[in-house]
């Protein structure tokens, strides 16, 4: 019998019993297609399911770039889901579908049709596609909540006038391997996953994306974690306890570390203080946010970008050695929020987080109550120590501060292996200044305060800096613990510490470009 | 075999001579250190009591909106 007349889908699905489909379209049309979809095989209504679509999908493309192209991919197996599927959705009556669909963004201008016809050179193809390549999206049938797992590149929202952290996820389209930078997010579907449980799975996706030493997580290997800290059933899902996710991060290979906005109101270094620090240096914060009524668990993982000119404006912060310094985080700015109730990549404030982006009024009063740091088990320093030691530092007579002048100090941690490598490529530094860094031993992680003169911060550079050693906790005044600091360099000065003992050598150095590589 | 030095190493040995080396004596050194923990003592027991309150605060604090 010859195939007249009969179309490739028809013909497809008479070959193939569940075809996978895959469709392009423009993002303003692709909830149409989706409701389609979602009546098809989902055995939704057209009323509820246009209703599901326009208020969960819809909110989220709301804030992605207008005229991105979207591939759209169904049945898509979704590990995430999987798990849950398997785990919880099919030990019960009603019938829960196992599959999901996949959405994949493109920016505009992309030929997918030349690539949907693999009609390029192979090289071209994945050049092309991951040039263009944006992020993908799940939307898994646990109507009405149906975002799923989800890592999308900022440049693909709207507001995307940020820095954070990002992990290269991987995935595919049209069965082409790509790899997307990005930090992972899904939204919570109320059963299985709440609030505490898509944090600590993002944060463990995103780590387990980026370092070799971690590896991302299921559902299934949290609530396994939490069995042993916890008398009560966790499916269906109350929530977590603040405590529990903390018991998590450390059962999965962290130090996590406590800090509380209330018992650090009188210190020098208070939360907000805390968070920008580890942000700085390119650390997550789960951030637990309260209010009378309401507990809820966000990731805290970047900034908006510096605006220099209201950086140098800034109050000071206090003289150190001669200097006035200008401590950078100490200023407030927005921050990058991963909030399992909205789409990822939220800027907002410290102070007043949810005020801005949610509609309903009774989280607007919601505060940061306490936050809970992810730290690589290597970093027996915590920024408030290490700030409190660098400031001593830059106070000392001899090797403190020696500028007459405003200055911007910036603190955060880095890892040694990335700070080598930027002072390697430093091509304004010393030479002599960058071989003797270079040599110099160091542990895994390392904390830096760097100094710039308001000039030089406006260049995107510093003129001094400080090397300490994060594996000296300083809980003590041990002979140890006040040897932290390794090396520095101040006003013309590099010196290093070996043991207490003192030695270095005075040079004539140009303000070299800072370090940026904790963010992008 | 006296290995001929790199342009790398020519100029590394220019600017060393262009540098002034210093080392602390003993004393200057343990004044250093001194100067490093003022205050220290008392910031340390601040923090461990900070520390330990914060972890009270956190129990029992549900997480699910």
């Amino acid at each position: 019998m010859k195939n007249n007349n009969v179309s490739i889908i028809d013909f497809i699905s008479d070959q193939i019993k569940n075809p996978i489909s895959v469709d392009f379209f423009n993002i303003a049309e692709v909830s149409g297609h989706i409701i389609d979809l979602f009546v098809k095989d989902y055995k939704l209504t057209e009323l509820v399911a246009k209703a599901t679509v326009e208020k969960h999908l819809g909110n989220f493309l709301g804030e992605m770039v207008e005229d991105l192209l979207v591939v759209v991919e169904s049945p898509y197996v979704d590990k995430i889901y999987r798990d849950n599927y398997y785990n919880y959705y099919s030990s019960k009556l009603n019938k829960y579908f196992r599959d999901c669909i996949r959405l994949s963004f493109f920016a505009p201008g992309t030929d997918l049709e030349n690539v949907q016809s693999y009609d390029m050179e192979a090289d071209d193809i994945k050049t092309s596609f991951q040039k263009n390549y944006l992020g993908f999206l799940i939307l898994r049938p646990t109507f009405p909540k149906i975002i799923g797992r989800n890592s999308i590149s900022p440049k693909a929202m709207r507001d995307h006038n940020f820095v954070c952290c990002l992990a290269k996820v991987n995935a595919s389209v049209f069965s082409i391997k790509q790899k997307i930078a990005s930090f992972p997010h899904a939204s919570q579907d109320t059963q299985t996953m709440t609030c505490a449980e898509t944090t600590v799975w993002s944060l463990f996706e995103y780590f387990g994306n980026k370092y070799p030493e971690y590896k991302p997580v299921l559902l299934t290997h949290i609530t396994r974690a939490m069995h042993s800290f916890s008398y009560k059933r966790l499916l269906p899902s109350d929530g977590l306890t603040a405590e529990q996710i903390t018991y998590a991060i450390r059962e999965f290979g962290f130090g996590a570390m406590i800090h509380s906005q209330l018992q650090r109101e009188d210190s020098e270094f208070d939360m907000y203080y805390i968070i920008r620090t580890y942000v700085e240096s390119g650390i997550p914060v789960v951030g637990v946010l309260k209010n009378d009524t309401l507990g809820h668990a966000v990731n805290i993982i970047g900034r908006e970008k510096e605006d220099k000119d209201a950086v140098i404006n800034h109050d000071v912060y206090k003289k150190m050695g001669k200097a006035e310094i200008i401590d950078f985080n100490r200023i407030d700015k927005k921050y990058v929020f991963i909030d399992d109730n909205h789409a990822p990549y939220k800027l907002t404030t410290l102070q007043k987080p949810c005020a801005s982006y949610y509609t309903e009024q009774r989280w607007h009063d919601c505060e940061i109550t306490n936050i809970i740091v992810p730290l690589h088990s290597k970093v027996y320093l915590d920024a408030a120590k290490a700030s409190k030691n660098f400031y001593n530092m830059l106070d000392h007579d001899r090797f403190g501060i020696q500028r007459e002048e405003k200055c911007v100090l910036k603190i955060f941690l880095a890892s040694t292996r990335s700070y080598k490598q930027y002072i390697a490529f430093n091509r304004g530094l010393n030479d002599l200044v960058k071989d003797m860094i270079l040599k110099l031993s160091m542990p895994k992680f390392i904390w830096v305060a760097e100094v710039s003169t308001v000039e030089s911060f406006l260049e995107g550079k510093c003129n001094d800096l400080y090397i300490q050693d994060a594996t000296e906790p300083y809980s003590d005044s041990s002979i140890f613990s006040n040897m932290a600091i390794l090396a520095g360099l101040t006003n013309g000065t590099f010196f290093v510490q070996d043991f207490g003992n003192f030695k270095g050598f005075d040079i004539f150095v140009n303000p070299f470009d800072s370090y940026t590589d904790n963010l992008s | 075999m006296n290995k001929e030095k790199s342009k790398y190493e020519l100029k590394l040995e220019a600017l060393i001579a262009q540098s002034t080396a210093f080392s602390l004596t003993e004393e200057e050194n343990l004044q250093v250190l001194k100067d490093l923990s003022v205050g220290m003592d008392d910031f340390l027991y601040k923090e461990k009591k900070i520390e330990a309150q914060s972890e009270i605060e956190l129990r029992g604090l549900v997480l699910n909106a």
